[in-house]
């Protein structure tokens, strides 16, 4: 049923940090968006761009991991107006991020200069040649688009004029909870709500910085090599396209020469032409383009890709792929795993909306599972304001394709966001008597007419209703702050009313979250307090309240060279005490940290201390060495700096548990041995199966099960063998999980 | 309401770079400091397109008029056509469609350039200053290449034979941009972008058979958009050779046709 349709409504209030022009089509996933997670890819039920995500490493790091992950969105093009005259215009790298961009994101600009020329203007200045910077967007690691509007510079060109505006700073407003502070015109940096900060470049590629509010930094140069936390090398990425883009890490091989192994991005260069036919918007001629054709994994399996064909007559330009031109929309993708993934686009103008969305979607796989998305006529020309509807249609099951229908409305504010004002679940076909649920969604406090009503960001408040055939409603009220951090969340029972300002005497449960505020310590994400109430805050009584301090004390130098490590001003925003409330009395914890950030000690609530211990000669003071328990125990740990994993743990007993990394490609765990020396091996077989062997009993017992997983990467049966020395397999297991159920 | 010229020099004189003129071929030290792959005698060349446009006299003005052809997603426009190039660089191209009439304006050139387009609402809109940033005129190129009215504020190569923007053929080679000095790094280096322009001669006429530059979005959004002007059907007009087939390009999409029916040489 809907449980299997597997839609959410993601609110991310908090971003961590783990690309576009404001014309441009949103991408990724964004917050308050709503999202069709399939597994490998996921699809915006707004405004139907698909996104997803190919990894490359990930690695843990002091303070912060490094992640570098390839990520694509399928809205590739965009209508740019040049003269007045819109013209079909491609995303940068056809909606792949940049090299940077994957790890540091980047911060875009509209800039337009003028010269109002000698008496033009009012004052002197006015007489000076200028250019006005405008419109900045950072564009996150995940390609999500952030602006921030209001924020702007000028720069004079005269000498004697000056620059009145070299630097600004502002608020994302799409609540995710970034600052931007412009330090030179258009260069400056990123802070995160949690006061990660970043040098942020205005190229998608380059050089760039990532430092965490201890000093933590990530850093990539001009060459695209990247640093970790840790000081290694950690990636290296060359060639551009059309030659193959690579990007090369250190494996678990101690080798030299066998240590390197290679993500592969392969490019064929294609005819790319647009044939859309949308009523004056001029097509994209016929370019030769280098297209992702395939991106092979260390280990040689590989996700390849095609590409809409374009409509109508089109002769590929010499030199490039013949089988035809393109359009550069994806149409389908192979997974490691043996499945395909086929798109094709359906309504509007040839598949596509004036503002370069797809106005309809057919997602299929190889077993002929079709789940179809088709958007209503909107209300007016796509851009602020405008609503429409978006019906989705499940694979058929029964004989039946259960549907869902959203409404939606593009943001009025500074984003181009779509936004879910009504969704409403089906089962079987979208008529009154198959409906079986409705959720409305209001911002901002406005309770009329919900549905399709107008939307504009920040927002301070989102209402989300839900509503049963029988009318009965229930409701939460979530509050938001300027960094879309909650502070307030309110459940009101069923029989609320609809239209209307909520009545408190309706709600059932309130917590409520205040924080210490940027100008406390530069970092928005602090807690001060939370208060759970059973019931109103306003009459109920508080079940539960913890109040937390940070940086309340001095950190510790740790001993010997901790790299990619550098001062920071402001707070560090580690937690340094959290009292919890208990009736009339109190539970206090008490946190200490070197300057890193780890931690240094931890003194429970009797007062009890746990301290960790750091080496600058493993990983560089990194990960904890040794672990100081209460009662005189401890525990030890061993490290492998180039991968980040823990290879040994001795425990409080002086036993040890060990896990090996030998796989020549990936940092996954190849056997593990437990306190009693009973080891488990872990192979892979391919990209669909993994077995994970226990031998015990000197060898007189196993303990072997395999998972298999489908074309699609989903597990799809797990196996146990049946004797130390079987080759089969108790079959009473297999298939485990029908395919089908991931419909 | 001030009227808007579009600037972005970074000099307080900048009254010399205004309505002067545009190509130099720069002495080997200048040209040093530029990416160009290949730095030939370029006075030479822009001498050889000279001639072969006007036998080497000086043109002070055309003006040629004609019928357009307007293309622009499945719909098509068209009407008469005007359009004036001076020496300067400056022109202004009127274009009476049977929707509206649409106005290209440029005056003075470089960083010297203020431009604006005028649609069916009737209002001038300005063009940002980087999309002015050209050394020659769209359709009229060789004009701007007259060896008299060069600037010492651009830069140009010979690069030989290549292939320019969509086209197939090697062409001969003329690549310009604007280079000034002292003003700061990023102004010179964004100036070298915005205002390159690869022009493409023919090696036997030495006429320009192709025209390519980039130009950014109104909003001034930082995304190249590939303008392409091609220039056939070349007929002698008082000793001066005039294109009478002119086409412009979009994202290598055909955007503009026009058929040249006569040319007033000044």
């Amino acid at each position: 049923m809907f449980a299997a349709m597997r839609l959410s409504v993601a609110v991310f209030v908090l971003v961590f940090i783990t690309g576009a022009a404001s014309c441009q089509v949103s991408t990724s996933n964004y917050a308050y968006g709503t999202f069709d997670n399939k597994g490998f890819d996921t699809i915006n039920v707004g405004n139907l761009n698909t996104h997803f995500s190919i990894p490359v490493i990930n690695k843990p790091g002091r303070g912060q991991s490094f992640n570098y992950n390839l990520s694509y969105d399928s809205s590739v093009w965009f209508p740019a107006t040049v003269n007045g005259q819109m013209v079909w215009t491609p995303v940068q790298n056809f909606g792949w991020r940049g090299d940077t961009e994957i790890a540091t994101g980047y911060l875009s600009f509209d800039s337009v200069s003028f010269d109002e020329g000698p008496g033009g203007g009012t004052t002197k200045s006015d007489e000076c040649p200028e250019t006005n910077n405008s419109n900045f967007v950072y564009h996150d690691t995940f390609g999500v688009a952030h602006p921030f509007p209001g924020v702007g510079t000028e720069q004079r060109e005269g000498g004697s004029c000056g620059d009145p505006a070299p630097s600004a700073t502002g608020i994302a407003s799409d609540g995710s909870g970034y600052t931007l502070n412009i330090i030179a015109f258009t260069h400056g940096t990123i802070t995160s709500a949690n006061g990660k900060a970043i040098a942020v470049p205005n190229l998608n590629d380059g050089p760039a910085t990532a430092t965490d509010s201890n000093g933590n930094e990530i850093s990539v140069n001009g060459t695209g090599e990247f640093t970790d936390t840790l000081g290694s090398t950690v990636l290296t990425v060359a060639g551009t396209a059309p030659a193959a883009h690579t990007f090369s890490y250190t494996n678990t091989s101690t080798n030299p020469e066998e240590n390197t192994s290679t993500v592969t991005m392969n490019y064929t260069t294609f005819t790319v032409a647009t044939n859309f036919g949308v009523s004056g918007i001029a097509e994209f001629g016929a370019t030769a383009t280098p297209l992702v054709r395939s991106v092979e994994l260390a280990d040689g399996s590989t996700y390849s890709f095609t590409y809409e064909s374009t409509l109508g007559s089109c002769t590929p330009l010499s030199g490039t792929d013949s089988s035809g031109c393109v359009t550069g929309r994806i149409a389908s993708v192979s997974l490691p795993t043996g499945g395909t993934i086929s798109y094709s686009y359906t309504g509007g103008s040839n598949g596509i909306e004036s503002d370069g969305s797809a106005s309809g979607l057919n997602r299929t796989d190889d077993t002929g599972a079709e789940w179809s998305y088709s958007r209503g006529t909107p209300s007016k020309a796509l851009g602020p304001g405008a609503t429409w509807t978006t019906t989705i249609m499940a694979p058929e099951q029964n004989a039946t394709r259960n549907t869902y229908v959203a409404s939606f409305t593009e943001d009025s504010g500074s984003t181009n966001n779509p936004y879910l004002t009504q969704e409403q679940f089906y089962q079987g076909s979208n008529s009154p008597g198959n409906l079986l649920q409705t959720t409305i969604q209001c911002y901002n406090a406005n309770f009329s007419s919900c549905a399709g009503a107008s939307v504009s960001t920040p927002f301070t408040q989102v209402d989300t209703y839900k509503e049963l055939p029988n009318g009965n409603a229930r409701l939460s009220e979530i509050l938001y702050n300027a960094y879309g951090l909650v502070t307030d969340d309110k459940e009101y029972n069923y029989g609320v009313a609809l239209n209307a300002a909520p009545s408190s005497a309706m709600i059932i449960a309130e917590t409520t979250t205040s924080f210490n505020g940027v100008t406390t310590s530069g970092i928005a994400s602090e807690v001060q307090t939370q208060v759970v109430y059973n019931g109103s805050s306003a009459s109920a009584a508080a079940l539960s309240s913890v109040t937390l301090t940070y940086d309340g004390v001095a950190t510790t130098t740790p001993s010997g060279t901790t790299p990619q490590h550098v001062a920071v001003s402001g707070g560090n925003g580690n937690l340094t005490q959290a009292v919890y409330q208990t009736g009339s009395g109190s539970l206090t914890y008490n946190y200490t940290y070197y300057d890193t950030g780890t931690p240094n000690t931890v003194t429970g609530v009797n007062g009890a201390v746990t301290t960790y211990l750091y080496s600058s000669s493993s990983c560089g003071n990194s990960f904890p060495t040794q672990i100081e328990e209460p009662l005189g125990l401890s525990r030890s740990i061993v490290w492998n700096c180039t991968g980040g994993v823990a290879t040994q743990v001795t425990d409080e007993n002086g036993n040890l548990t060990t896990t090996s990394f030998t796989d020549p490609n990936f940092w996954r765990p190849t056997q593990t041995t437990d306190q009693e020396n009973n080891a488990t091996t872990i192979s892979h077989q391919g990209s669909t199966s993994v077995e994970s062997s226990l031998s015990f009993n000197s060898g007189g017992s196993v303990s072997d099960v395999r998972t298999t997983v489908d074309g699609y990467g989903r597990p799809a049966f797990t196996q146990r063998k049946q004797g130390p020395s079987a080759t089969d397999y108790d079959t009473t297991c297999a298939v485990a999980v029908n395919s089908r159920r991931f419909r | 309401m001030c009227l808007l010229k579009q600037s972005v020099i970074r000099t307080a004189n900048i009254a010399s770079f205004i309505c002067v003129g545009m190509i130099v071929a720069m002495p080997a030290t200048v040209l040093a400091q530029q990416t160009l792959p290949q730095q030939t005698n370029a006075t030479a060349l822009i001498g050889q397109i000279s001639n072969a446009f006007s036998g080497g006299q000086v043109i002070h003005q055309i003006t040629l008029s004609g019928d357009a052809i307007w293309h622009a997603g499945g719909q098509e426009d068209s009407g008469p056509v005007t359009l004036t190039a001076t020496m300067t660089g400056e022109f202004q191209m009127t274009l009476q469609l049977s929707r509206g009439q649409k106005l290209e304006t440029q005056t003075g050139t470089g960083t010297g350039a203020a431009c604006s387009w005028t649609g069916a609402d009737g209002k001038a809109h300005n063009i940002d200053l980087g999309n002015c940033w050209k050394p020659a005129v769209w359709f009229l190129p060789a004009i701007s290449l007259q060896p008299s009215m060069l600037s010492s504020s651009l830069v140009a190569a010979d690069l030989g034979q290549g292939v320019i923007g969509s086209e197939s053929t090697p062409y001969r080679h003329l690549n310009a941009q604007l280079q000034l000095t002292g003003l700061p790094a990023a102004t010179i280096d964004s100036m070298e972008k915005r205002s390159t322009t690869d022009i493409g001669l023919d090696p036997t006429t030495m006429l320009p058979v192709v025209l390519e530059y980039k130009v950014h979005p109104d909003n001034g959004a930082s995304i190249p958009i590939s303008i392409e002007a091609h220039y056939s059907n070349y007929q002698d007009v008082n000793g001066v050779k005039i294109p009478f087939l002119i086409q412009r390009s979009v994202n290598n999409s055909l955007q503009l046709e026009i058929t040249v029916t006569s040319a007033q040489i000044n």
